[in-house]
């Protein structure tokens, strides 16, 4: 093997420069390791708490969920009050880089003075709220405008869905969600609920990656006694009204007197709670509850029903009126028009002030007193509303010597309408006083509390009711209040006159509050109504005032509620037909007593058996299903068949709400699986046999 | 060791330059010698070798528990992401169901219907001579708990019968 000759050894002095290199390299990687457990041991060590601390102070952030405002539902379970979440936006002034500008941008979209908006940033230190719960669309068109420095807020607002509907028994609610009026205010504890927490971890992008939550308490949702159909009834005709007689404002009240649960309640002036900021002081007044005005001929029903309650007259007793005139305590009171005997059933029917003076002079003051004080005046009748005055009724110790005969004709006495309503209700029930309820139900999800029934107490017998059921009908076919007369039922009340106290403290002679009070149908009332008109003008009677107004609320008002209809007038060529001396109690069966040669009307016109049965009864039973077709060119056809409640499916499974079903006869259209989340028509809805009802169901719980 | 090294003499470097014992300058002759020494067999010390083993699959273990955590920490925190994803999707559909319950309510306004019945269809509401209940005396009553109500409130009245006049 030949060896190689080479001229130098360069390997050794390459190897040694590497090896010099390798520890150069070694020894700084091992100082920097060094470095690095040094710093490592800083970091997770000596200041961890610290350096945890404050990374979990900006990745977690605990924010204040805001409860759910509990909704209020009418009777019928219709929505007149319900929360959505909506944006409000805030600016933090120290981020925002030329604030001018901003303020330039957002002024016309939001519809603020740009230089005010401008003042109050600079102003603020670091937040301020541009504006509160904006509409999506100012909201989205923000978005687009992309500016630093301006952020969104998510917040509930209060909507009301009916607009003016109710405007007075709802109230509203502030920007800070707290209620300000209405039931939103008196049962503010209950339906506010109390504020949840959350936890929120967000990473340097802000996306939020982990929650815990603290469940707040949702407010509870309330079911009122009011009817939305009736309530809009008795406010069109209440609007009709005072426009009509260029009032000053009104007030009607719709009552159930078996119950005292109040159907409606009508104020006017009025607003619209979802801008109650732009709406007048006065037409925020509940007039039902704080008009506060002597109540005149309507409150003789107090005094006549303690003289017959007190057996101190009998009702064909005849009075002497003194031709209109009486002096009490050197104070000459007049009648509207002279009379001179009248029975005391009369005397109301007249409206003879006279006649009710005398009468009341029968009972004393002290015992009219305790009447009045036994019907509910001069006191709150406790209804769930704020805001209600007590009326002014002073005790008999203050009487002058005038007082109790104004006070037995309605004068120097101060009621609301909602006594004078409660106790006409009393009246039409037979006799028992109902405290008026507004809310009938508080629900949180499947828990109920159903208000109990408030027993009423009784302020006059059964009797006594009976005969100022008569007396108070009689005032409607003959007397002052034949404005009332309703087609196809029967109806009793009164009407009222009252002069106004004006701002020098005497009666004045310009403004009038007419009114009237009664109910329908007389043998079993349904609902007793009250209208009151404030300063008409024009006309100053409740006779030609107030009562047509009743009639324009009664007479939709017990057809929509199905109440059987009591008088035959619904059927004049039938009446034209009638033999004298049928009770009314056989209008059934009149067909027997019609001559021959009116089978036409005979079938048109039976109560019970229209022209059109038969064709209906062969629709039904050829198709089997009910007949949805008019029976005859003008007649409306109303399903009155018995209705069902819908029960709360929501959790059951498909099987359980399938029995439920069709326990209860209704069709039901079923959609997913699980458990059930959803259905329609809602929950609590009274509907027809055979309604279809829809539930959805899913296997996440909402 | 130490006194031993002291001890001896230190080898003299000759710059690398100089001549070989002052001679002339002679070049270097690199030989190479091929050694074959694949017949030698290394002794597998087993010891050692369980140990490096063992070694290798603790440092396995540790590495695959490192994985795993790291794999489940950032299989948390995507789902983390998707919950949080699915919680506003949950809430937006929710709020969304109220936007149309609400529009629902403000189209079914009793003033909104009686105005569109009214003047876009011309209807007018029926006297209450065109009316004919349906459904027969007993559904026509009054609501029944309504009546049963009244009849629990009238016997803590005190009295049996109102009595019609």
């Amino acid at each position: 093997m030949a060896p190689r000759i080479s001229q130098a050894r360069p390997q050794k002095t390459g190897r040694s420069r590497a090896t010099n290199r390798d520890l150069w390299l070694g020894g700084l990687l091992l100082f920097w390791m060094a470095g690095l457990v040094v710093q490592l041991y800083h970091l997770q060590i000596i200041d961890y708490a610290d350096l945890l601390a404050r990374a979990q102070r900006q990745q977690r952030h605990m924010m204040e969920v805001a409860p759910k405002r509990g909704e209020i539902f009418d009777r019928q379970m219709n929505p007149l009050a319900m929360s959505l979440a909506v944006d409000s936006v805030f600016a933090v002034s120290s981020e925002i880089p030329d604030s001018k500008m901003v303020c330039d941008l957002l002024g016309p979209v939001l519809g603020l003075d740009a230089n005010d908006l401008l003042g109050r940033i600079i102003n603020s230190h670091s937040f301020c709220w541009v504006k509160r719960k904006i509409t999506p669309e100012e909201a989205n068109r923000i978005r687009d405008l992309n500016l630093k420095g301006i952020y969104f807020q998510r917040e509930s607002k209060r909507f009301y869905p009916k607009g003016d509907l109710a405007a007075h028994i709802l109230g509203y609610v502030g920007l800070d969600d707290e209620g300000l009026a209405g039931l939103e205010y008196g049962m503010d504890s209950l339906i506010r609920g109390s504020p949840g927490r959350v936890l929120l971890a967000t990473d340097a992008r802000r996306r939020s990656f982990q929650s815990t939550e603290w469940a707040g308490k949702p407010g509870k949702n309330l079911v009122l006694t009011l009817d939305e159909k009736i309530q809009y009834i008795a406010e069109k005709a209440l609007a009709d009204a005072v426009e009509r007689w260029k009032a000053a404002g009104g007030v009607a009240i719709v009552q159930n007197p078996n119950t005292g649960e109040i159907l409606a309640m009508a104020s006017q002036p009025t607003y619209d709670p979802n801008g109650f900021a732009k709406a007048p002081p006065e037409t925020l007044q509940n007039r039902g509850l704080s008009l506060i005005y002597e109540p005149g001929s309507t409150f003789k029903l107090v005094t006549i029903s303690a003289v017959l309650e007190e057996k101190l007259a009998v009702p064909d007793e005849v009075i002497d009126c003194q031709q209109g005139s009486i002096v009490l305590a050197g104070h000459v009171i007049h009648d509207h028009k002279p009379f001179a005997g009248l029975t005391l059933r009369d005397v109301v029917v007249n409206s003879s002030n006279v006649g009710t003076i005398k009468l009341g002079l029968r009972l004393g003051e002290q015992r009219l007193y305790q009447y009045i004080r036994s019907f509910g005046f001069g006191e709150k009748t406790d209804v769930e509303l704020p805001g209600e005055e007590r009326g002014l009724l002073k005790p008999p110790g203050h009487w002058s010597g005038i007082s109790l005969g104004e006070i037995s004709m309605g004068q120097e006495i101060g009621v609301t309408p909602i006594q004078l309503v409660t106790a006409y209700s009393a009246v039409a029930n037979g006799g028992v006083l109902f405290e008026p309820r507004l809310v009938h139900d508080l629900f949180l999800g499947q828990a109920h509390d159903t208000l109990p029934p408030v027993p009423g107490h009784r302020v006059i017998s059964g009797r006594t009711a009976g005969l100022m059921k008569e007396i108070l009908s009689a005032v409607v076919e003959r007397g002052t209040g034949q404005a009332a007369q309703l087609a196809g039922y029967s109806s009793a009340g009164k009407t009222g006159t009252a002069q106004k106290i004006n701002s020098s403290g005497a009666y004045s002679k310009s403004h009038y509050v007419a009114s009237f009070v009664g109910f329908a149908p007389v043998g079993k009332p349904a609902v007793t109504i009250l209208v009151a008109i404030d300063s008409p003008v024009g006309a100053i009677y409740g006779a030609e005032v107030a009562a047509p107004v009743f009639k324009s609320i009664a007479e939709p008002t017990l057809g929509y509620l199905n109440v059987p209809q009591d008088t035959p007038s619904r059927w004049p060529q039938l009446a034209s037909l009638i033999p004298a001396g049928i009770p009314r109690q056989k209008l059934g069966s009149l067909v027997e007593y019609l001559p021959k040669g009116s089978e036409h009307l005979q079938a048109a016109t039976s109560p019970l058996r229209p022209a059109s049965f038969s064709s209906i009864e062969s629709t039904r039973a050829s198709s089997g299903r009910e007949p949805e077709v008019m029976a005859a060119a003008d007649t409306v056809v109303i399903d009155n068949s018995p209705r069902v409640t819908i029960p709360d499916f929501s959790g059951l499974a498909a099987r359980r709400v399938a029995q439920e079903c069709q326990r209860l006869g209704l069709e039901l259209s079923l959609s997913g699986s699980g458990l059930a989340v959803e259905q329609n028509p809602p929950a609590h809805a009274q509907v027809p046999l055979g309604t279809r009802l829809v539930v959805r169901l899913s296997r996440f719980s909402q | 060791m130490a006194t031993a090294a002291a001890t001896l003499p230190k080898p003299r470097r000759r710059p690398a330059n100089a001549l070989a014992g002052g001679r002339a300058r002679f070049p270097e002759i690199y030989f190479v010698k091929q050694i074959d020494n694949s017949r030698l067999v290394r002794e597998v010390d087993q010891e050692k070798r369980r140990e490096c083993f063992r070694l290798l699959r603790l440092g396995i273990l540790v590495f695959l528990s490192v994985l795993l955590f790291s794999w489940q920490h950032l299989q948390c925190v995507r789902a983390g992401y998707e919950i949080e994803e699915l919680k506003a999707q949950c809430a937006a559909a929710q709020e969304w169901n109220r936007q149309l319950r609400l529009e629902q309510a403000a189209l079914a306004d009793p003033q909104r219907i009686d105005t569109l019945a009214r003047k876009d269809l011309g209807m007018v509401s029926p006297s209450p001579r065109q009316v004919i209940q349906w459904g027969g005396a007993e559904a026509a009553s009054p609501p029944q708990p309504e009546s049963a109500e009244f009849a629990r409130n009238f016997a803590a009245g005190g009295e049996a019968n109102l009595g019609e006049p």
